[in-house]
């Protein structure tokens, strides 16, 4: 006998032998073997190699007589890792052997088969083979029993079903019962938990692999209800399983084998404390019990540990998922708590971006602001392959599609860094920017990003630490860029609630102002002269020399509202040395914080006394003595005056003001703006008293009363602007119009604020803020009261 | 006018810092002693001997010749920021002596709310202030000399930001105001020259307040030897005199030595008499390096007393004074008359109200080195010139004519003050001013 150049696999077993009377061909080129080959009946039975035989071969035919088998479609390819070891190869890379066992169309007798191979290299070899087939015989395998048995763990179940049959009195009758019994892989099923939370909500927690996709359906009883786990599942990845890639024969992109089944069950369940699984592959059944826990203590505990050692991701499609349960149902305070622990811990390991591979996306945010109580403010940059994702944030256990409200923006940087990595875009609106209207206690925020096949991966959103009003408006109004986009969208949508309410949330403790006295304080003062003062409180003393001489001031009552902490006590200092020079009395009123240009007004009418109260700004120098009774006896000569300003000049004695006027921007979408006409030009032939649609307040007289009665400015806009016109054309709705004195003259030594609110971007994005409040309260009045000119 | 009692503020003393105001202040003081009246001199001093807060300390044992050292001043509105100093101690000072004049040689370094609380210790009790330079009007040292080297002709919020950007407009103007508001204050200001007196009513002082008064020349000592002849040869030489610096145009004048004939250069010489202590390092630089190079012409003579000036500038037959600012009423040209000698000067200010071209002196023209070189050239070895221009030499004010003139204008302002207090106590009157509102309830 020939001595075999292949590997003789089949003698290192000692139970093992070659059919004596086959000779191994000597051309097979060593790419191929047929261990053996049996025909019972119409059955045939094959089992053997080929080098590569899914992935090098192109064509692998076996002819049996006249019958051509091919077997790449006919066959089922099975791991050799004896061959691979014996050609050095990686186990894992191939599978080299293949099996079948296929009906044939008709009976046939033959004692050899042609095992025909085309690669797809190009070359191809043939070889015989022979092949056992007697009649008389029947099946006899006997020598391969136990190949054949290690085989059956390999095949579909299907197919091992029916090589049982096929070789049942060879393989013994407890075959039946051995592979039968169990659930032969590669199908498998394990439950990692079944309990019930809190007496009501069930919940299991297991994985199954169903690469054939035979499954037909997996459900389970419980006491008297059954529950169907393939339709009413979450699937979760299980990164924890330890699986072994060659049990699948194709790569599934998306191995999704973890499942979660939670669904509320029905008072009577509650005792049954076994869920019996069965687990139908084609027409079969497998039966699997598993034990419940029904005990709530006990559930909590064996859920959290469990969920404490998965990715935060599927204990977070848990928690939603139990959250979406409940949604229309009151939350039991335990179940409330129980998730919030679990939504914790798990957002807590979340990590704080996505970059998801495929399909190919990534979630950045840049920058978070917190509105305390009411939301958080996002702006970061987005970018995906797909087109259907979603992008969703969590918040306790309510939800916000942010991709369906978010506002887009250019962001070139971020497509530089794309096309860096090699990723081209289609454009460059990679930005976002959203107000999300959640909030829930101290519940943390995470974003999901959803895909079409339901696929969820999450992010945590970091919130800044501790963050004053300044910082969060700043943050809130400094990214948006007025002149793209919508502004008024970005406004009504995102920007005006956050800021809003951040804004409306600014500390503001309603506390009585501390009130100091310098000289003799006057007895019923007709003026109460309002004076805000900040940053800079030199602006005082320079009044004061100003006022010192001018003996209307000796029955005016001065308040000054130092509305700056950090001037208030170098201020203080200087107070008794101003008394004592310039003899002029005055009040000190201290908020205690800082409350902005409309806040120190109110605060110093609340101080007042005066019938009347001169609005007046800190830059503002009168240019003569006895101007403060002159304006008192025009505001008495008008019928129903609302508050009367003054003509103002610059220092070069140019006019600064004469009366306030309203004219739309068309860079700001149109907005109405105020201003000044006449600014810049000479003050000459300007006489009398005028009706104008409002003056600036910073300097005009009004009634008190009516102040208090209009509720004095509005503290809704940040940092101060427009205040002056919004309360002008609150007056006016009152049916007390504005007035300009323009016999009366100060100046007024406006400037430029010197950086004292960062950059120019800034400035103008809280001007525009501004602006379109403004707008939105007196949009309607201003053009009423513009087609009146008209 | 009842007992006259005389208060004058001063900014320094003559023993400790060596400016016209000051040696002003004190001849007039001393003149108002001489005679007798009451006069009371508190200078400040930048030193204070301690006395446990005191900013009063005595110069004298009769307590008429008083040193103070307040605070540090607000350079920018020369403004006192220890208002206590002013209300309480200055204040206790002038209850105390009950002047019936007060009159500030300065204000500068002392703080302009001593002049409110002046008019605060009596409404009708006359103030004046002495104007010595721009102060007021000019933050560049009050010289009117814009920081990038050019001459100033008028002030304005604009124009003095243009000169210190770093300070904007708004805040020059809030000065002008503030100072303003003290200047109102005051019934009489004293110019020494015509010029400074034009440069204050152009920038808004009331005419009707401004007087111009030369700071008359104080007593000889005993010790200057007078009415010696003069030595052949004097119109060869020359002299400069005065704190030395690049506003005084000291390198002006030196510059203008390198450009003369080297001939001439051999025939004349010429004094510096001065200190450089307050000039810039780089002026101390290029002054010694001139000072090298021209050895055979310049001598450079240090510093000199007061009581020195006559015989120096007697041992010279010109006085060159090359100041490249406006210059007020330089001290130095009245030296120079008063010791029969004429001077040559920059052509600006008040050096060509004092000097006139061609009668009692020459001009020149501002900074130019070339003009002054030709000038020299045209005086040296010119007899007959010098002689013409010494008999044009007017002669200056005394101390007494000074302290007179003063004195009537003392007494004059007392009775207008007496009615222009009525006239305050009027505008006071409530029922001018604000009507009492009817009540509409």
């Amino acid at each position: 006998m020939t001595r075999s150049p292949l590997p003789d696999l089949t003698t290192t077993r000692a139970d093992d032998v070659t059919t004596p009377d086959v000779q191994a061909p000597e051309d097979s080129l060593g790419l191929c073997r047929v261990d053996f080959a049996q025909i019972v009946g119409k059955k045939f039975l094959v089992y053997g190699w080929v080098l590569g035989f899914t992935k090098l071969v192109d064509r692998a035919l076996i002819s049996l007589g006249e019958i051509e088998l091919d077997l790449v479609k006919q066959a089922i390819p099975v791991r050799r890792p004896d061959v691979a070891q014996h050609f050095s190869l990686e186990a894992s890379k191939d599978e080299h052997g293949f099996y079948a066992l296929i009906d044939l169309p008709s009976k046939i007798l033959t004692d050899r088969l042609k095992l025909s191979v085309n690669l797809f290299s190009g070359e191809s070899a043939e070889s015989i083979w022979p092949v056992s087939c007697d009649p008389r015989q029947g099946l006899t395998i006997g020598p391969y029993a136990t190949t054949l048995r290690e085989l059956l763990p390999q095949l579909p179940r299907g197919e091992a079903k029916r090589l049982v049959e096929f070789a049942k009195p060879a393989l013994g009758p407890q075959a039946e019962a051995e592979y039968l019994a169990g659930l032969p892989p590669p199908v498998r099923f394990e439950v990692d938990l079944c309990c019930v939370l809190e007496n009501q909500i069930l919940i299991v927690w297991g994985w199954l692999l169903d690469p054939m996709k035979e499954l037909a359906s997996v459900q389970f009883r419980l006491g008297g209800s059954v529950f169907d786990v393939l339709q009413d599942s979450a699937w979760v990845a299980r990164p924890d399983l330890n699986h072994d890639p060659t049990l699948f024969r194709k790569q599934d992109p998306a191995w999704i084998p973890g499942f979660i089944f939670a669904q509320t069950i029905p008072q009577q369940d509650l005792d049954a404390d076994e869920a019996s699984f069965s687990v139908a592959v084609g027409t079969e059944v497998t039966h699997v019990s598993r034990p419940v826990i029904q005990i709530a203590l006990d559930a909590r505990r064996e859920l959290l540990s469990l969920l404490s050692r998965v990715d935060p991701d599927a204990a977070l499609t848990l928690s939603e998922r139990i959250g979406t349960l409940l949604e229309n149902c009151p939350q039991p305070r335990s179940v409330a708590a129980l998730l919030e622990l679990i939504r914790d811990n798990a957002v807590q390991r979340l990590a704080t971006s996505i970059q998801h591979a495929n399909p190919r996306y990534a979630l950045h945010v840049d920058q978070t602001t917190l509105v305390t109580g009411k939301g958080v403010f996002l702006v970061g940059w987005f970018n995906a392959d797909p087109t259907d994702l979603r992008v969703v944030c969590h918040c306790g256990s309510s939800k916000f599609v942010v991709s369906d409200n978010w506002v887009r923006y250019s962001r070139l940087d971020v497509s530089s860094h794309l096309a860096s990595v090699g990723i081209m875009v289609r454009d460059h609106d990679h930005g976002y920017t959203c107000y999300v209207p959640l909030s829930d206690g101290d519940s943390p925020y995470y974003l999901s990003v959803v895909s079409g096949s339901g696929e969820v991966c999450r992010m945590r959103v970091k919130i800044p630490e501790h963050q004053s009003t300044q910082q969060k408006v700043r943050a809130l109004v400094n990214p948006f860029d007025s002149g793209k986009g919508d502004l008024r969208t970005l406004m009504k949508h995102h920007i005006g609630p956050a800021v809003g309410a951040v804004w409306a949330a600014r500390q503001r403790p309603r506390q009585t102002p501390e009130v100091r006295s310098y000289g003799a304080p006057p007895t019923n003062p007709t003026v109460s002269i309002l004076v805000p003062l900040y940053g800079r409180h030199d602006f005082a003393e320079y009044q004061m020399a100003l006022f010192a001489d001018d003996p209307e001031f000796q029955r005016a009552e001065l308040i000054y509202v130092v509305d700056d902490p950090q001037i208030i006590n170098e201020f203080y200092a200087r107070c008794a040395d101003l008394y004592g020079i310039y003899q002029v009395p005055f009040v000190v009123a201290y908020p205690g914080s800082n409350l902005g240009y409309a806040g120190a007004n109110n605060c110093g009418a609340e101080v007042a006394r005066g019938r009347y109260l001169l609005l007046m700004n800190s830059d503002v120098m009168p240019t003569r003595k006895g101007w403060l009774g002159d304006l008192v006896r025009a505001y008495s000569s008008l019928p129903t005056p609302g508050l009367l300003g003054v003509k103002l000049l610059f220092e070069d004695g140019s006019i600064q003001h004469a009366g306030m006027a309203f004219r739309r921007l068309p860079a700001w979408d149109n907005l109405w703006i105020n201003h000044h006409p006449l600014k810049g030009q000479s003050p000459a032939g300007l006489r009398g008293v005028q009706q104008v649609p409002a003056v600036t307040a910073a300097c005009a007289l009004i009634e008190a009363e009516l102040y208090r009665q209009l509720g004095g400015f509005c503290e809704d806009y940040i940092i101060g602007d427009f205040e002056d016109s919004d309360l002008c054309l609150r007056a006016s709705s009152a049916g007390r119009p504005s007035y300009v004195a323009l016999d009366i003259e100060l100046y007024h030594l406006e400037r430029q604020s010197q950086n004292q609110l960062g950059d120019v971007q800034f400035r103008t994005n809280v001007t525009v803020y501004n602006c379109l409040l403004h707008n939105g309260r007196w949009a309607d009045l201003i053009e009423n009261m513009s087609a009146g000119k008209a | 006018m009842s007992v006259p009692r005389i208060l004058i503020v001063s900014h320094g003393h003559p023993d400790f810092s060596l400016g016209g105001a000051e040696i002003a202040a004190q001849a007039h003081w001393a003149e108002l002693r001489r005679r007798g009246i009451e006069a009371m001199l508190v200078s400040r001093v930048s030193h204070s001997p301690g006395h446990a807060g005191a900013i009063f300390f005595a110069r004298s044992p009769d307590g008429f010749d008083v040193l103070f050292c307040p605070p540090p001043v607000n350079h920018f509105r020369h403004s006192q920021p220890q208002g206590r100093v002013v209300y309480e101690e200055f204040r206790a000072l002038l209850d105390r002596f009950g002047p019936t004049v007060v009159h500030f040689q300065h204000y500068a370094f002392v703080g302009l709310e001593f002049i409110r609380e002046a008019r605060k210790y009596s409404s009708s009790v006359p103030i004046i202030v002495t104007l010595h330079e721009f102060l007021a009007i000019c933050n560049a040292k009050g010289q009117m000399l814009k920081t990038n080297g050019l001459l100033c002709q008028r002030a304005a919020p604009f124009d003095c930001h243009m000169c210190f950007p770093d300070i904007s407009s708004q805040d020059f103007f809030m000065r002008e105001l503030f100072i303003k508001s003290f200047f109102d204050l005051v019934d009489l200001f004293v110019c020494p020259s015509e010029f400074l007196r034009d440069r204050y009513v152009a920038w808004g002082l009331p005419r009707q307040k401004m007087v111009v008064l030369e700071n008359g020349q104080p007593r000889r000592h005993p010790d200057v030897v007078e009415g010696t002849s003069d030595p052949d040869g004097l119109e060869t030489r020359f002299v400069v005199l005065g704190q030395l610096s690049h506003l005084k145009g000291t390198l002006v004048l030196l510059d203008a030595v390198r450009l003369l004939p080297k001939r001439l250069r051999k025939t004349i010489r010429i004094e510096i008499h001065g200190t450089t202590q307050y000039a810039a390092d780089e002026f101390k630089l290029q002054f010694e390096k001139a000072l090298n190079e021209l050895q055979d012409t310049v001598s450079f003579c240090g510093p000199y007393r007061s009581g020195d000036v006559g015989g120096i500038v007697r041992n010279s037959g010109w006085v060159i004074v090359p100041s490249t600012w406006w210059e007020n009423s330089p001290l130095v040209i009245q030296e120079a008359f008063a010791a029969g000698r004429p001077v040559i000067c920059s052509n600006v200010g008040g050096m060509a109200e004092k000097v006139t071209h061609g009668v009692n002196g020459i001009h020149f023209r501002v900074n130019s080195a070339g003009d002054l070189a030709a000038r020299i050239e045209e005086c040296a070895g010119n007899p007959a010139l010098w002689k013409k221009l010494r008999s044009g030499l007017p002669a200056p004010p005394t101390i007494d004519q000074t302290v007179d003139q003063l004195l009537a204008l003392y007494h004059r302002r007392s009775a207008l003050a007496t009615s222009a207090e009525q006239a305050r106590q009027d505008q006071q009157n409530p029922s001018l001013l604000i009507q009492p509102i009817v009540a509409t309830q």
